[in-house]
């Protein structure tokens, strides 16, 4: 008999009324696939009870100084954390531990030695997309980009309520090639004041290829930040704790191919800058 | 714990070879990869950033001071800082056990973070938070929405716009990946 395959499986584990007869019956009798299953509904039940809170994210930046000084360390070898301010950890937190610890990463963002991004700072406004793919592919091996953040995962656990202040909001205007726009705004919410939601909403034209990405990208694009998936027309993200609107101060919604890439494309659909 | 990740990772052996032979660049590398992941655990269980900072530094100084016991052939080096992070944790525990009792207990319980106590637990959730990270889009949104929001494939692929078959095949490499941080250390604890 075959064993059952693991998609059923894993939809199985998540909770899902599914699984042919055939499957129900192979599992009450094949040891193989009962263990594979128990394996999978411990990471499921595991996996939901995750907060922000676990999350990693860098000790402050006087940790690497002491411990360079206690060993007294000769040649003072460069702390890869020192442009970071201590003040947001979050932020960094991806950049800081790259992806190549794991085997299933793109080697896009394998560390490089830093880019100089200054030459091409005003590429991404243009949309000229082989130059722009250009500049994200370098931002992304000098480990300019941030990555998604803990955060936004986490949105949909924020509690609902009527009292919100609106700290930032933006126009988001079409980029060539498109027909939509949008707004987006920054909300903080009075219980939780810790916590900063951006909540995005696009009307016209979001095209039906891939799917679309919402990020925060430095004026100077010297950074970006990836928030998450826009599913339909609007979305809720969750800030990370410190992160630096000053900074990310641009909203963006990027069409994404499904390449295994995790890099901006370079194709945004909608853009607009963050003000009071 | 014999390793973070499952399968070989050559950048990592290296780093870990530099780190036994005394390389300092290796350690300065070594707590720019794996810094955030103790710092975390630290925090997780001990509840406080100044003891989370202590742990920190307590790791490294002692995994670079005793870099020669270090095996490659038997670890992997995050692995290795990660069971040092457990055992510098638990010393931070019994200190604070201790204190407390010169300290007035009512004092100490009103103002004490609550820590978590079970380490295997609080390396599980990091582990896995760190992997999800690491997920990229979509697959992390997809993987949010069935744990976060319950929903079925059918749904997700409904909400996203995504064709059902990509749903379930990114959902099922999703866990697949994530199962092997778990599993590690599983058969390490
Ligand atoms: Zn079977």
């Amino acid at each position: 008999m075959r064993h059952v395959d693991e998609e059923t499986l894993a939809m199985i584990a998540l909770g899902e009324d599914t699984g042919s007869a055939d499957d129900l019956a192979h599992l009450a009798q094949c040891g193989e696939c009962a263990h594979e299953l128990t394996q999978l509904r411990h990471l499921v039940s595991v996996g939901k009870e995750l907060t922000a809170d676990d999350v990693p994210s860098p000790p402050p930046p006087v940790v690497w100084d002491r411990i360079s000084a206690e060993l007294g360390l000769a040649g003072s070898p460069a702390q890869p954390d020192l442009g970071n301010p201590p003040d947001i950890p979050r932020e960094d937190a991806s950049t800081s531990e790259p992806p190549v610890t794991s085997p299933m990463t793109t080697p896009t963002a394998a560390p490089a030695p830093p880019a100089d991004t200054s030459a091409t700072v005003h590429d991404l406004a243009a949309r000229r997309r082989p130059r722009i793919a250009g500049w994200l592919a370098v931002a992304a091996s000098a480990g300019v980009i941030a990555g998604s953040l803990g955060g936004a995962w986490w949105a949909s656990n924020r509690q609902a309520t009527p009292d919100v202040t609106v700290l930032a909001q933006a126009a988001l205007e079409p980029l060539p090639g498109w027909e939509a726009t949008g707004v987006a705004q920054v909300e903080q919410v009075a219980q939780d004041a810790s916590t900063r939601v951006v909540v995005v909403q696009v009307t016209g034209e979001l095209g039906t290829d891939g799917y679309r990405e919402v990020w925060l990208l430095a004026a100077d694009l010297s950074g970006m930040v990836s928030l998450g998936l826009l599913t339909g027309s609007s979305g809720e993200f969750v800030l990370p704790d410190g992160l630096d609107l000053t900074r990310y101060s641009v909203v963006d919604v990027s069409e994404e191919p499904f390449d295994g890439d995790a890099a901006h494309s370079g194709n945004s659909i909608v853009r607009g800058p963050l003000g009071a | 714990m014999s390793v973070v990740q499952r399968a070989a990772d050559p950048e990592v052996d290296a780093i870990g070879l530099s780190f036994r032979d005394g390389d300092e660049t290796a350690l300065a590398e070594a707590y720019r990869r794996w810094s955030p992941m103790i710092y975390r655990v630290a925090l997780r269980s001990l509840g406080t950033a100044a003891d989370a900072e202590d742990v920190t530094q307590l790791v490294f100084v002692a995994a670079w001071r005793g870099r020669s016991g270090f095996d490659p052939s038997r670890a992997a080096l995050p692995g290795w800082l990660i069971g040092i992070t457990r055992n510098t944790v638990a010393d931070a525990h019994e200190r604070r056990t201790r204190d407390r009792k010169v300290a007035d207990a009512a004092t100490a319980l009103a103002t004490q973070p609550r820590p978590q106590h079970d380490m295997g637990r609080v390396v599980d959730h990091v582990l896995l938070a760190d992997e999800i990270e690491r997920l990229g889009e979509p697959p992390r949104t997809l993987l949010r929405l069935a744990f976060y929001e319950d929903l079925t494939h059918d749904a997700i692929a409904e909400r996203t716009g995504i064709p059902l078959g990509t749903v379930k095949s990114h959902i099922r490499r999703s866990l697949l990946r994530l199962r092997t941080r778990l599993e590690v250390d599983d058969a390490t604890r």
